[in-house]
C-alpha cells in the first residue's frame, strides 16, 4: 500500500472514533410506548395537583409491559427508580440495556392503580457528566382524559 | 474493489461503530417465581409473581445469566429484612443466594420481601412470600 493511501485509511479510522467520542452526554431520542398528552383540567383537583406534566406514559391494567426508551449513545450507569404520588420509592425494576435501547419493564398492579406515579432513570456519560429524567406513568382504574376528548 | 478501499471502509466501519457487547439477561431463575393471587399480594405487591417460602425454610436461589454479569448490587429492601440473602456467590453465568424464611414478629400479615439485583446494564428484584405458619 502506498504511504498516501496508509495516510487516508487511518485518517478515516480516526474521524470514526473522533465522531463516536463528540457526544459526551446521551440524550433521549424517543419513548415508544403509549406516551400521550392528557388534560390535566379534567384528571380532577387531586391528581391535577400532583401532575407536573401533561405527556404521561398511560399503562395497560395488569400484566407486564415493556417501554422501550432509546438514547442518542449508549449511556453509563443507569439508575431507575419508580416513585409513587407519595415520592417514596415503590420498587426497583425490571430493566436491560443493549447498546443504545433500555427496555423497562413495568406491572400496573392493584396497588398502584388509579394513581400518578413517577419513573426516574438516572445515567451519565463521559468524564463524569450525568443527567436525569422522570417520566410520568399513569397506572388507571380508568384511562386519564384525552386532551381531544374534551 | 481495491484492498485499499475495503481497509479504508472497514477501518471507518469499526470507528464509527458503537461497542456493544450483549448485555447479560436472567436466561432462568430456580426456584421459579409464580403467580401468587392472594389478596395481600394483589394488594401491596408491585410484580404478582413471587417464590414462596415456609416459615423456617433455608433455600438456595439460582439466578442463570446469558454470560457472565459484572454485579453492581445484591442487596434488600422494605420488608426484606426477614429474608436477606445469607450469602451470595457469583460463578460464572450462575448467581446462587441462600436465603432464610425466618418470622418473630408479632404481625398477623405476610410480605412480600425484595432482593433486587442490580448488573451493568441490567436489573432487576427477585419477590419471595415468607409464609408464617397457621398459629394454634
Amino acid at each position: 500500500m502506498k504511504p498516501n493511501r496508509i495516510f487516508i485509511t487511518l485518517l478515516f479510522a480516526v474521524l470514526g472514533c473522533t465522531d463516536r467520542e463528540e457526544e459526551l452526554l446521551p440524550h433521549i431520542v424517543s419513548i415508544d410506548r403509549n406516551f400521550r398528552e392528557i388534560d390535566l383540567a379534567l384528571l380532577g383537583n387531586y391528581w391535577s395537583r400532583e401532575a407536573k406534566h401533561n405527556n404521561v406514559i398511560v399503562l395497560d391494567r395488569g400484566g407486564f409491559q415493556t417501554i422501550t426508551v432509546i438514547f442518542s449513545s449508549p449511556p453509563n450507569n443507569l439508575e431507575m427508580k419508580l416513585h409513587d404520588r407519595s415520592g417514596s420509592v415503590l420498587d426497583a425494576q425490571d430493566y436491560i440495556l443493549h447498546g443504545t435501547a433500555l427496555k423497562i419493564k413495568l406491572y400496573c398492579t392493584f396497588y398502584i392503580q388509579g394513581t400518578y406515579n413517577t419513573l426516574t432513570i438516572d445515567w451519565s456519560g463521559g468524564e463524569g457528566i450525568n443527567s436525569t429524567v422522570s417520566i410520568p406513568v399513569w397506572c388507571p382504574f380508568e384511562d386519564p382524559p384525552a386532551k381531544e376528548d374534551r | 474493489m481495491k484492498p485499499a478501499l475495503l481497509l479504508m471502509l472497514a477501518f471507518t466501519a469499526a470507528g464509527c461503530g458503537y461497542d456493544t457487547p450483549e448485555t447479560p439477561y436472567i436466561v432462568s431463575i430456580d426456584p421459579q417465581p409464580q403467580l401468587h393471587d392472594h389478596e395481600t399480594v394483589r394488594h401491596y405487591s408491585l410484580v404478582p409473581y413471587l417464590i414462596r417460602l415456609k416459615q423456617e425454610d433455608v433455600r438456595t436461589i439460582t439466578v442463570t445469566f446469558s454470560r457472565a454479569p459484572e454485579l453492581v448490587a445484591v442487596g434488600s429492601q422494605a420488608y426484606s429484612q426477614y429474608v436477606n440473602p445469607t450469602s451470595w456467590e457469583l460463578v460464572g453465568r450462575e448467581l446462587s443466594m441462600k436465603v432464610y424464611c425466618f418470622r418473630n414478629d408479632s404481625s398477623d400479615h405476610d410480605y412480600e420481601h425484595r432482593i433486587p439485583i442490580q448488573w451493568v446494564g441490567g436489573g432487576t428484584v427477585i419477590r419471595l412470600w415468607c409464609e408464617r405458619e397457621e398459629r394454634q
